[in-house]
């Protein structure tokens, strides 16, 4: 399933202030992550598994080290062209959905598009339906998102981060604020779309089921990455 | 199809009890301020009518040089020779730009009913200029229910040789003096005095003696006829003040001088270009004041500074209201939906399009409020007018209506900077929480 490199990771640290107290959250991570993998991170709470995934979606920066994505040094970007390369090739998946309350399950995953000038009003209704029915939510389309209940949401939430056709898709702990039946339904999805349309996942878990199911586990411990 | 606009409409539903907290602050204090505006509008232009058209101030007034400070001391040697009103008056039918002119004197003395005399202060005017001021249309538009002319006639309606005058109300009252020239037949004989009874004897004819100083120096007098009852508007003034025609007082100072000419101009924006332009054509023997110079007009402008520190003062403390208001609720929305606006950043929302989406909400519920504000300020503008209030400023005789009248122009701009105060206020509290990056806005993961 291996394929060309999207995502690499050279001697990459970061550390956080707790008052006068450096606590280093990642210690000289190197990692590549293929196009295609469907790559789960796991660890322990406080292990630096939220900001792995942090580096990896431009959303912090680190302290040293390199983060090239699709082949683009990212530290070297400015602001608003980190923010188109979040928009236009990493898909979000958050723990809390994250929807905007106000708007419809279309609209939701319309969200991101909308800032895309590359994609043409009609493109983008196309990408937003074509979205909603891979996650097997066309009827529920026009409803706000507290008509639905959490899997359909964090659905909402997946379809959100396809519409874009990104080239990675990010998920911190997707399934945590779900049961457990619900919980194997998302990643059988997330499972489905990476089989079906060769999209790569990264995510972070606890829930062992998953662990047998994904085709690579990168495992990190006190900010260290281990095989 | 989404759009900003309307996610910003939507968002304007999430959190309703502050938005509309912050829409009534926004409202009630725009409709106070245009309130405010309104009141300080009409009550300018109320005393700047009063000023140049009621009581004759003019536009301009041109004085012979020094004439302004020095003629009460020595009104022969500081007043305007025949000569010379014919020179200016020349200069002034010859100049496009004026609308009318009137020679005017001034003076006091003593006027007596036969038993009784009392001090007065005299004004001569032209009574044709009189009578079209009292009909001009800026007097009609910003003074309505004024009525310097309480009874009787005005002196345009007398022939000069009646020797037909104004009394102010107190100083015909104090004179008995309540029956004007008009109700009397006019063979009516001039009675003897009969002192016994002074106001009885008084209210018997519509005669006044006029008793002055000539500016030669000797005593003169002239018998008046009370054609009607003014006032001054001013009670300072309006138990002692008399209204004659320019030739009646020229009578009784034993004169052919005059104090100064008014100058009224078709276009008043061109004030200061025409004073300047006439006192160039009349050269240094003579001055030309603007009518609202401070030592012309320090009632005027004295009254117009206080309301201005007024609005000022007010609409600061307004502003600064709406400002705080917006900026709380601002910074609590912002503060509220930290995680989402991390979640529009991860999503690759530039800060840019942050601002914009809280800019756009800001700005409608700025709109809907102002929108509201100005309802309810026209609306109590309309109802306060509608209730003809009467008040009693201090010194003014007879009490003014409460009239307001809201300028299109300033309304729009009092709407426009409020708008501005609550886009700044916003853009403020955002910017502050932008500094962050996405992933601290987000609580430090992807929740």
């Amino acid at each position: 399933m291996n394929g060309s490199t999207i995502i690499r990771l050279e001697q990459v640290s970061k550390s956080y202030h707790l008052g006068k107290v450096e606590v280093p959250a990642l210690r000289a991570v190197t990692l590549e992550i293929h196009s295609g993998e469907f790559t789960a991170v796991i660890g322990a709470s406080g292990s630096g598994k939220s900001t792995l995934l942090n580096m990896i979606g431009c959303i912090d920066q680190p302290d040293s080290g390199n983060v090239w994505i699709d082949g683009v040094d990212v530290l070297s970007l400015s602001d608003d062209k980190k923010s188109d390369l979040r928009n236009q090739k990493i898909g979000f998946i958050f723990q809390s959905f994250n929807l905007v309350p106000v708007l419809s399950v279309f609209e939701n995953v319309e969200l991101p598009l909308l800032i895309n000038p590359l994609i043409s009003a009609s493109d983008r209704k196309q990408r937003v339906l074509e979205a909603i029915a891979d996650v097997g939510l066309e009827a529920l389309a026009p409803n706000l998102p507290d008509q639905l209940s959490g899997g359909q949401r964090q659905r909402v939430a997946i379809a959100r981060a396809l519409a874009g056709h990104p080239l990675l898709v990010l998920a911190d702990e997707p399934t945590a604020n779900l049961d457990s039946d619900t919980s194997l339904k998302i990643i059988e999805l997330m499972l489905d779309l990476n089989s079906r349309k060769k999209i790569t996942f990264l995510f972070s878990t606890h829930d062992e089921r998953v662990m047998s199911r994904v085709s690579r586990i990168v495992h990190i411990k006190d900010g260290v990455v281990g095989a | 199809m989404m759009s900003f606009w309307r996610l910003a409409f939507r968002n304007l539903g999430r959190n309703r009890k502050r938005n509309f907290a912050t829409g009534s602050a926004m409202a009630f204090g725009f409709a106070g301020i245009l309130l405010l505006t309104a009141y300080a509008y009409r009550a300018k232009n109320y005393l700047r009518v009063y000023t140049v058209y009621v009581v004759h101030t003019g536009h301009l007034i041109v004085f012979p040089k020094n004439g302004f400070e020095k003629f009460a001391f020595e009104p022969e040697k500081f007043s305007l020779s025949a000569a010379e009103q014919e020179k200016i008056l020349g200069l002034l039918k010859a100049d496009p730009a004026v609308e009318r002119f009137e020679r005017q004197i001034h003076g006091q003395g003593l006027v007596g009913n036969g038993c009784v005399s009392l001090p007065f202060m005299a004004r001569g005017y032209e009574p044709e200029v009189d009578h079209a001021l009292r009909e001009h249309p800026q007097v009609k538009l910003w003074m309505p229910k004024f009525r310097y002319l309480l009874q009787g006639r005005g002196l345009e309606a007398y022939p000069p040789e009646l020797g037909a005058l104004l009394l102010s109300r107190g100083l015909s009252s104090a004179l008995g003096k309540t029956r004007l020239h008009d109700q009397f037949p006019e063979s009516a004989p001039v009675s003897l005095p009969d002192c016994e009874h002074p106001k009885e004897q008084a209210a018997k004819d519509s005669n006044v003696q006029l008793l002055s100083g000539a500016w030669a120096g000797n005593l003169s007098a002239v018998d008046g006829e009370v054609v009607g009852l003014f006032t001054t508007g001013v009670q300072e003034t309006d138990s002692s003040a008399i209204m004659g025609s320019v030739e009646l007082l020229q009578k009784l100072f034993s004169t052919d001088r005059v104090a100064q000419i008014a100058v009224w101009l078709k276009n008043p924006d061109t004030l200061e270009a025409s004073r300047a332009k006439l006192a160039a054509q009349l050269g240094e023997d003579f001055e030309v004041l603007r009518w609202n110079e401070e030592r012309l007009s320090p009632y005027y402008v004295g009254t117009v500074n206080f309301l201005d520190t007024l609005i000022r003062a007010g609409g600061l403390v307004l502003s600064t209201i709406i400002a705080l208001s917006v900026l709380n609720s601002a910074t609590m929305t912002v503060l509220e939906r930290s995680q989402e606006v991390g979640m529009y950043r991860s999503m690759g929302f530039r800060r840019r399009h942050i601002r914009q989406l809280y800019v756009q909400e800001s700005l409608l519920l700025s709109f809907f409020s102002l929108l509201c504000g100005g309802i309810l300020g026209i609306v109590a503008i309309r109802l306060i007018n509608a209730a003809d209030i009467l008040y009693h400023p201090p010194g003014v005789a007879g009490g003014l209506y409460l009239i307001l009248v809201l300028p299109a122009g300033q309304a729009i701009g009092a709407g426009t900077f409020i708008l501005l105060l609550a886009l700044l206020a916003t853009l403020f509290a955002v910017s502050t929480r932008l500094r962050q990056t996405p992933a601290d806005l987000l609580g430090g993961t992807l929740r």
